[in-house]
């Protein structure tokens, strides 16, 4: 290495430095989630979708714009459910889905249900939960019978590089938290 | 005035900007007396390599304190030496022979020493009290440049390949905050971060500007020998200098022409590291005056192992670093010009990056590491690249007045964060760019009666960046600073006195993205203060006694202003203040040092207090897509400070001796009579160490210490609230060292080998930002060989 070969570049850092813009760079919020949407579908064809937004953007000291539906369900009923993604601050707004379909195998959707206290019975039974490329579990999409009249929360965890797709629980699944949506559940008699 | 004196002069005053640049260093400071010495040496060993080097200390044999003023004559060829204030005194480019040295110094019976090079590198000389030369002046006393206060001198090569903040801890009453095994930053007397103010080779480090988590990129075996400063120095070295300095320097340049060469390599068996690092070393026959030294080297290191037979995933780090530094030297005036770059890649504990609150408490729960991983080298996401460049050119000159120096620093600083991303990209989720430039002017007055001192000025202009499409972290904004300041000391017999002052500006330009839209927000905001301090030293029987009061002040942060967004790896959305005002902080440091026959005492006693401490404040919780956040913000309150730094050393027998050391520490916040959060327990460390020469290896030694580390139980009331889970358990660490030089024929070299954690012992650490996820490391044993490459083509000395 010549010594020498430093200068030029010593010239060229005070260079761009005495010459830097002074345009403000715009951030990003990195791969922005602001929502999460269940499609459920009843045997007849009847498609409802219900939303859990939280627009939790730049700043973070308010969440934003917040919607989270109650999903209203009939005893009894089977359901086809489907889970979408979507970054709704970008216009139009982005659906995320694709690529975290792409990536099922690093992707985990976790399932999980709570009666509200006092009732008795399931509040929801989940079959049919579709699978990754190895044939573990994805979640993406899986079906939903409704079980006796009464409320809960039906938590859906999004899931980023979990180390085991078939734990009992979110956290011991590992991995992090891309998104968590905790919907109301009711459940007409 | 002695030449040597006025050379001291030339190195202690160009330091850059806004130190006070009396600090004064030994190893440059030696250099320019080396020459006389050399031209004697040379004539008698023609034949043999000048390239060894001779570190002495000089301590009061009952005291076990510093001696200073004092002076090693070198009686075969007249040369005088200068140990600087701590009794530090290190010879570079030594002949091969055997030498007398003639070692006085006030209040003490002179010493004869004889030295065999290059068997012996290191010489540790006990004066004894006496009353000879009590009253004696000697003559080119250097100038009392080393701060008057609690400082310490390290030697960075003997830790070749542990962290830079690691190395620091070795001090008493220095700690670290880690992330991990591979990242450490200092903590001095409880203070770290943007309170302890580190100087590379005279230049402020700028990098710490950016948050806590990010370490000093800085080589430490380009800037080898390292003082470390205890308590406020704002006056000397700046603002920001709250709880200490962490001043680093390159070795000499040769003094004599021809060339010189070291290398330097390290093995590391818990994560297979290997470190490799050398610098060649010329001055150039054909122009004498001028001498170079290109440095470099690297290591990389694999992911480490925790004490369970765990592998800390992501743990892989590569590092490059290199240096060149060009000298040149006139009768009256001297020029200096240095560059060096710094690379780091740095693995993050792949654990570590959490999505919520749960996945932080599942992975507090869990008693093994979440993320499995084997043995690699490979560095993934999450990691952070950092590179710094730093070039320094500095004039220096006798005027009628004293010496003045002008000194131009350039920084440049460049820091990638790569996130754990859903979607493949190889782009960093974080550009951020750091431009800094500073120039000092200094004069250090002749000295007038028994006063010396010095005057400066300072500036500083930065600009802070981010990229197109980052992650929200920082503003863009520009710093301007201005300073100035004067020091003076007086000696008169055994009291030494100094006092200084000095006034710092510093003015943020902001412009803020903020908002759902992320419009642009122009701050401006401007702070400034006065720093000073007032000391006082007495000669106390061999050893002495004296007292510090010092002010300093830093600026808030531009994060602790800005900051906004979610913490990874505490799982937390961390706000900034624009409303903050300035930390000021007042210190008193009282320090004693005195032997009792075989026992020697060194002890510290120091209480601050820090008006407007910034801190993070928990605040309500909030809603995200991600669940529930803690969130925090930056606000200010008064902060007491109080402990106390003791070692005491017993001397059993020629060559064992053993070392006890306690640092303690109470923190608390004045307002709210609570304790302070995220300051380091009290530890204790108990040391043997038995050195001889055995058969062919000299200066052959083996030592094992015992550490101790106590659980904090000084927690704020609300620490639940805040922290989770509470101050990990105290833990006991053993380590054990053995080394020696090995000759053969005309070639030598040192080697050593070191354990750590020797126990294998399963410990977290209360300041270890991954205690949440990951034990400390296991155990790890290091071999360290060095072997200096000689050209035999040595030839006159320079002038």
């Amino acid at each position: 290495m010549k010594p020498l070969q430093f200068l030029p570049f010593f010239l060229l850092m005070l260079f761009t430095a005495a010459c830097s813009k002074d345009d403000t760079p715009q951030p990003e919020e990195q791969e922005l989630i602001t929502t999460l949407r269940m499609k459920l579908t009843d045997t007849a064809g009847v498609a409802n979708t219900f939303t859990y937004k939280v627009e939790n953007g730049f700043g973070s000291t308010s969440p934003g714009t917040v919607q989270v539906d109650t999903v209203a369900l009939s005893s009894g009923a089977t359901y086809n459910a489907e889970l979408s993604v979507l970054n709704e601050k970008a216009s139009p707004a982005e659906d995320l889905t694709p690529e975290i379909i792409s990536e099922s195998d690093d992707h985990l959707f976790f399932l999980d249900i709570a009666r509200s206290t006092g009732a008795t019975g399931l509040l929801l039974t989940i079959t049919d939960m579709s699978a990754d490329s190895q044939n573990r579990i994805f979640a993406q999409k899986f079906n939903v019978i409704a079980g006796a009249a009464g409320s809960g929360t039906f938590t859906i965890t999004l899931l980023h590089q979990p180390t085991n797709k078939s734990a009992g629980s979110a956290a011991s699944a590992g991995g992090e938290t891309d998104l968590e949506a905790v919907y109301p559940v009711r459940i007409a008699p | 005035m002695t030449s040597a004196l006025r050379a001291s002069w030339l190195f202690a005053n160009v330091r850059l900007p806004g130190l006070f640049i009396s600090q004064f260093y030994p190893v440059l400071r030696t250099y320019a007396a080396v020459g006389g010495w050399l031209l004697a040496a040379i004539a008698a060993h023609a034949q043999d390599s000048c390239y060894h080097v001779l570190a002495i200390t000089l301590t009061e044999s009952h005291t076990r304190t510093a001696v200073s003023p004092a002076e090693v004559t070198v009686v075969e060829t007249g040369a005088h030496f200068h140990p600087d204030e701590s009794g530090y005194l290190r010879i570079a480019d030594l002949c091969s022979g055997t030498y007398t040295l003639l070692l006085e110094a006030p209040g003490t019976l002179p010493r004869t020493e004889v030295v065999s090079i290059p068997a012996q590198t290191a010489l540790d000389v006990r004066m004894e009290h006496g009353q000879v030369l009590a009253d004696v002046e000697i003559i080119g006393t250097p100038r009392a440049t080393a701060p008057l206060q609690s400082s310490t001198m390290l030697d960075a090569t003997a830790q070749a390949g542990r962290p830079l903040g690691e190395i620091l801890s070795s001090v008493n009453g220095v700690t670290t905050f880690s992330n991990g095994a591979t990242l450490a930053k200092p903590v001095i007397h409880g203070l770290s971060g943007a309170r302890v103010l580190t100087m590379a080779n005279g230049i402020r480090q700028e990098d710490q500007q950016w948050g806590t988590d990010h370490a000093l990129a800085i080589d430490p075996l380009a800037l080898e020998a390292i003082r470390v400063v205890r308590g406020a120095a704002g006056v000397r070295y700046g603002p920001e200098a709250i709880g200490g300095a962490v001043v680093m320097e390159p070795a000499p340049l040769r003094s004599k022409t021809g060339t010189s060469a070291v290398v330097r390599t390290a093995l590391f068996s818990n994560n297979g590291m290997g470190l490799l690092s050398g610098s060649i070393d010329h001055r150039f026959s054909s122009a004498p005056r001028l001498a170079i030294r290109l440095q470099g080297g690297g290591r990389r290191g694999a992911n480490y192992v925790l004490p369970g037979g765990y592998r800390a995933a992501n743990t892989a780090l590569a590092e490059g670093a290199g240096s060149l530094l060009a000298g040149w030297r006139g009768a009256h005036s001297e020029v200096e010009a240095y560059y060096s770059f710094f690379h780091t890649s740095l693995g993050l504990y792949r654990g570590s990056h959490t999505g919520n609150e749960k996945d932080l408490a599942a992975a507090v729960a869990s008693d093994t590491p979440l993320w499995p991983a084997g043995f690699s080298y490979t560095i993934d996401r999450p990691r952070q690249e950092v590179a710094h460049h730093l070039a320094k050119a500095k004039a220096a000159m006798d005027t009628r007045f004293g010496r003045a120096s002008i000194t131009y620093g350039f920084q440049h600083n460049l820091r990638r964060e790569y996130d754990v991303q859903r979607i493949e990209t190889d782009r960093a989720q974080l550009n951020l760019s750091l431009t800094t430039q500073t120039l000092h002017l200094a004069l250090e007055h002749r000295r007038i009666g028994a006063f010396s001192g010095s005057f400066g000025v300072d500036g500083l202009y930065a600009e802070n960046r981010f990229a197109d499409g980052d992650r929200v972290f920082l503003p863009f904004y520009d710093t301007r600073g201005v300073g100035t300041y004067l020091i003076e000391r007086y000696r008169r017999g055994d009291w030494t006195a100094e006092a200084g002052l000095r006034w710092d500006g510093r003015r943020y330009d902001v412009q803020n993205p903020q908002g759902p839209s992320q419009g642009v927000v122009r701050y401006e905001r401007a702070y400034s203060a006065p720093s000073a301090t007032l000391g006082v030293r007495h000669r106390w029987g061999s050893g002495h006694i004296g007292a510090t009061l010092s002010a300093a002040w830093r600026a808030p942060q531009p994060a602790e202003l800005f900051a906004q967004g979610y913490h990874q790896s505490a799982a937390r959305i961390e706000t900034g203040n624009s409303d903050l005002g300035a930390e000021q902080a007042y210190g008193v440091n009282l320090d004693a040092e005195r032997t009792f026959g075989k026992l020697s005492v060194e002890a510290t006693l120091y209480h601050q207090r820090i008006a407007d401490y910034i801190f993070l404040q928990p605040g309500p919780g909030l809603l995200t897509i991600r669940g529930f956040f803690r969130t925090f913000q930056y606000q200010q309150t008064d902060a007491a400070l109080t402990g106390a730094d003791l070692t005491l050393t017993y001397d059993w027998t020629e060559g064992l001796s053993t070392t006890a050391q306690a640092s303690l520490l109470r923190a608390k916040d004045v307002q709210r009579d609570e304790w302070l959060i995220l300051i380091p327990p009290d530890r204790f460390k108990l040391s043997t160490r038995y050195a001889t020469d055995v058969w062919k290896l000299r200066g052959a030694y083996v030592s094992v210490d015992g550490r101790y580390v106590m659980r904090q139980a000084r927690v704020p009331e609300n620490f639940d609230a805040i922290d989770f889970p509470r101050p990990p358990a105290g833990y006991f660490l053993l380590g054990a060292e053995i080394g020696s030089a090995l000759h053969f024929g005309r070639q030598s070299l040192t080697w050593s080998l070191a354990a750590t954690n020797a126990l294998n012992t399963r410990y977290r650490d209360y300041l270890d930002a991954f205690r949440y996820f990951i034990d400390r490391p296991g155990r790890d044993v290091a071999l360290r060989v060095t072997v200096p490459i000689s050209f035999q083509k040595n030839s006159t000395s320079t002038p």
